[in-house]
Order: C-alpha cells, then sequence, then structure tokens
C-alpha cells in the first residue's frame, strides 16, 4: 500500500493536475490562451456520455442488494451536506442567510469534473471501484440544490424581507432536471443500461480510448477558468478559503466513512467522498441564480470554482483516499 | 417607400435571464427579437455563468409607448438583483407594418409579473 505521501506525489504529477495548473498560469502571466466555447461543450458533453454509458453497462451487472446502501447513503449525504455547509457559512462565515444558503446549494450538488478526476486517480493508485458509482453521481446531483434552496426560501418567508423570487420551483425542477449535465449523465446511462455490454462493444473504443485525453484538455479549461477568477478571492475575502477548504475535509471524511459503512471498497468510498467534498459549478448557479438572485453569486463561483475545485483536485482526492484505506486497513 | 420613426430597445444581460426576457418583451408588443452572445463587464463585476464576462444582447424594434413599457418591466423587475442595463435609440425603419403587429396569441410561457 502506499503511504500519504506517495498518493500525494503520485497525484500532483498527474496529466489532469499539470493540465489545470497549466490552465491557472497560462491567466497569471497573461496569455491570451483560450479554449473556443464550443470545444469546451463538445468535451463536457464527450466525458459526461462516455461516463454515463460506461456506468449503464456497469449497471446492468450491478444486483440491487449490491446497490442498495450505497444509495441510501448518498441520499443521505445529499440531504445532509448542503444543511452543514449552510451552518458552517452562516455561523463560521458570519454569512448572510441568503449568501450562505446560495453557497450550500452549490456544496450540496456535485462536480462531475471531481467524481472522474476521483476514478482516475484510484485507477493510478491501484484501486478498484464499484461500477454503479457513476449512478450515484446522478443521485447527488440535485437533492442538496433544493434542500438548500429551500432553506433560502424559508428565511425569506420568516423574515418577510425582500420579494418572491423569479423562478417558482417547478421551473427550478425543470431546470435541473433538464440540464445538460443530468441529461447526458442519465441518458448515458440509461443507454448503457439497455445495451449492455455485448453492444457496448462497438462504440467502446471512441468513448474510452480518447477518455483521458479529453479529460487533460478539459483540465486545461477548467485550469483557465479558475484563473480568470482568481481576482474574485480579493473582493471575497478570506472567509471563503477557509471554508472553501475546510468544508470538502468534513464532507469528504463523511463520505468515505459513510461509504466504507455501506459496503463500498476502499477506492469506491474515496470516490464517494470525493463526490460528497465537490461543489457544483454547472447545475447549481442557474438555479441559485433564479430562486435567491438576492445571493450574490461571486461567493458562490469563486468558493466552488476557484478554492474547493483546486483543492479536492490538488490534495483531497489523496486525502480521501489515504482516509478510506486507513480505515480499511484498520478493521 | 416609406421610412418610419422606430425604437430599438436594447437589454444587455446575464445569459440566464435570456430566454424569459425574450419571452416577457414579445407578451409585452414587440412583434420579434433578435439576441446576441456578447462579452463585457459593469460596475457590479459579477461573474455569474460558467464563462465569466459572457453577457446577452437582446433587441428588438417596437413604437415607443411599447419601449418605454419594455424598459419599465426590465427596470423593475430585474434592476435589483441582476445585472441588467437596458436602452432605446431612435432609428428609421422600412416596412412598418412589420413592427406593428401584436405578438401572436398563445406564445407566452411566461407573463410578466406586475
Amino acid at each position: 500500500m502506499m503511504t500519504p505521501y506517495e498518493l500525494f506525489k503520485m497525484n500532483l504529477l498527474s496529466p489532469l493536475v499539470l493540465a489545470f495548473v497549466l490552465g491557472i498560469f497560462a491567466k497569471v502571466i497573461r496569455s491570451e490562451l483560450s479554449l473556443p466555447k464550443d470545444l469546451y461543450t463538445s468535451l463536457s458533453i464527450y466525458l459526461l456520455l462516455a461516463l454515463g454509458l460506461k456506468g449503464g453497462v456497469e449497471l446492468s451487472l450491478t444486483t440491487f442488494q449490491e446497490i442498495a446502501w450505497p444509495a441510501l447513503v448518498t441520499l443521505f449525504l445529499g440531504v445532509l451536506t448542503p444543511v452543514t455547509a449552510y451552518l458552517a457559512f452562516r455561523k463560521l462565515g458570519q454569512f448572510n442567510p441568503i449568501d450562505a444558503a446560495g453557497i450550500a446549494a452549490h456544496y450540496g450538488s456535485v462536480s462531475a469534473v471531481t467524481f472522474i478526476a476521483a476514478t482516475q486517480f484510484v485507477a493510478s493508485a491501484g484501486g478498484q471501484i464499484e461500477g454503479f458509482l457513476p449512478t450515484l453521481l446522478t443521485l447527488l446531483e440535485s437533492p442538496g440544490i433544493h434542500v438548500a434552496l429551500g432553506i433560502g426560501a424559508l428565511h425569506r418567508v420568516r423574515s418577510k424581507a425582500g420579494t418572491a423570487g423569479q423562478g417558482s420551483s417547478p421551473s427550478v425542477l425543470h431546470e435541473i432536471l433538464t440540464s445538460r449535465s443530468l441529461l447526458l449523465l442519465v441518458g448515458g446511462l440509461v443507454i448503457g443500461f439497455l445495451i449492455g455490454e455485448k453492444n457496448y462493444e462497438p462504440i467502446k473504443p471512441f468513448f474510452e480510448s480518447g477518455f483521458k485525453g479529453a479529460l487533460v484538455l478539459f483540465l486545461l479549461e477548467m485550469g483557465l477558468v479558475a484563473g480568470e477568477r482568481l481576482k474574485d478571492l480579493k473582493r471575497t475575502g478570506g472567509r471563503i478559503v477557509t471554508l472553501g477548504i475546510l468544508i470538502p475535509i468534513l464532507h469528504g471524511t463523511l463520505g468515505v466513512l459513510l461509504g466504507e459503512w455501506a459496503g463500498l471498497s476502499v477506492g469506491g468510498a474515496c470516490v464517494l467522498g470525493a463526490m460528497a467534498a465537490s461543489a457544483s459549478y454547472i447545475a447549481a448557479p442557474p438555479a441559485v441564480r433564479m430562486t435567491l438572485p438576492e445571493a450574490n453569486p461571486a461567493y458562490s463561483l469563486t468558493a466552488s470554482l476557484v478554492v474547493t475545485f483546486p483543492f479536492n483536485l490538488l490534495a483531497g482526492i489523496p486525502l480521501y483516499y489515504a482516509i478510506a484505506s486507513g480505515l480499511a486497513g484498520g478493521l | 417607400m416609406t421610412i418610419q420613426k422606430f425604437k430599438l430597445v436594447t437589454i444587455i444581460a446575464e445569459p440566464i435571464l435570456a430566454k424569459q426576457i425574450k419571452a416577457e418583451i414579445r407578451v409585452l408588443g414587440s412583434s420579434g427579437v433578435t439576441s446576441t452572445e456578447v462579452s463585457g463587464e459593469g460596475d457590479r463585476n459579477l461573474n455569474t455563468g460558467e464563462v465569466p464576462g459572457n453577457k446577452v444582447k437582446i433587441e428588438c424594434v417596437v413604437e415607443s409607448k411599447i419601449a418605454l413599457k419594455i424598459m419599465e418591466h426590465i427596470a423593475e423587475k430585474y434592476f435589483d438583483h441582476f445585472s441588467v442595463i437596458t436602452y432605446s435609440q431612435d432609428i428609421e425603419i422600412l416596412r412598418p407594418e412589420k413592427f406593428s403587429k401584436p405578438a401572436p396569441p398563445g406564445r407566452s410561457a411566461h407573463g410578466p409579473k406586475k
């Protein structure tokens, strides 16, 4: 088994992390480098559909007993993490309730890139991952957003301050359920599940051999986006940095603990931890913007994109893996 | 050939509002709408979308009383919490009948709020 030091070192020298750092570096030196928007969109469509398809094929080989507990634990995390994030940003960070609820919605949801990065890390560390984890990813995407928006709405009713939000709940639900990421993931899962291993074989080369390379390009773009927003850090302050690191450690540890309790392998528990620790930056922002327009989006986007995503990518994922293997070894 | 004075109303907003604003403009009496992706930043400096600085520019050609109605609606509904600006300009158009038609019935999913 690798020591935590070896795990961190291996992670820092992975192509994903280095591509991400290159993206940030390009922005820091004010390079004109940028990926065409259409390429970024195409890459994300490819990655999400590939993830869904493979997950669906694996799901067709999974029994209900195998997935039942992990799925319940995942839903529990989806309800718990927005509440802990809300409390942390409200009490420790002293943010106003609406801002805290807006940020909490991001932490309650999940970042698919963090998920993929975690699966790649586990694979390079020599670990195994349960094939049904992409299914868990879709379960974690939306409940957290609703819980956090509910907290925000509740506060608004209580304080009677401000007018009602722009979007009603059904339209927010529609927005989340029809979002590109969830549609591709769930669509891919269903297709993969229906076609099964045999019919997946012919399309497998396209969706699997290019996957890691596409991911490197995508991480380069993520680095550019995060680098572009680095200057927002000055305006949002140290509270965002501190909590943007503490919250993923808390949620990640919880995810690992619950994952192992539900019977996941070391790799599976690490990935579940990374999922719980991650903050959405695609599904949550529009939902929050429409429902809690008073919440300052600079806080939530800076926290999720500039602090939590880089933290998870650079240090969080190996940390969750070390915790998971430590727990498994100690049992 | 008749040239007639009309108003060009421009709204620059966060991309997330595009669909909604376009629908509302139609309901308020514009016969059409054009939108373009643009980029820029203003005094709020809110990087709200996936791509920082991305904005949408929505334009419509209307009679001046409808122009005022549209601008008032935008101000009332969006100015408080969103990155939005709106302005109008005098323009000269051909085929005025093309721009005076009311929106076809049943087009609107989201009626403008009072």
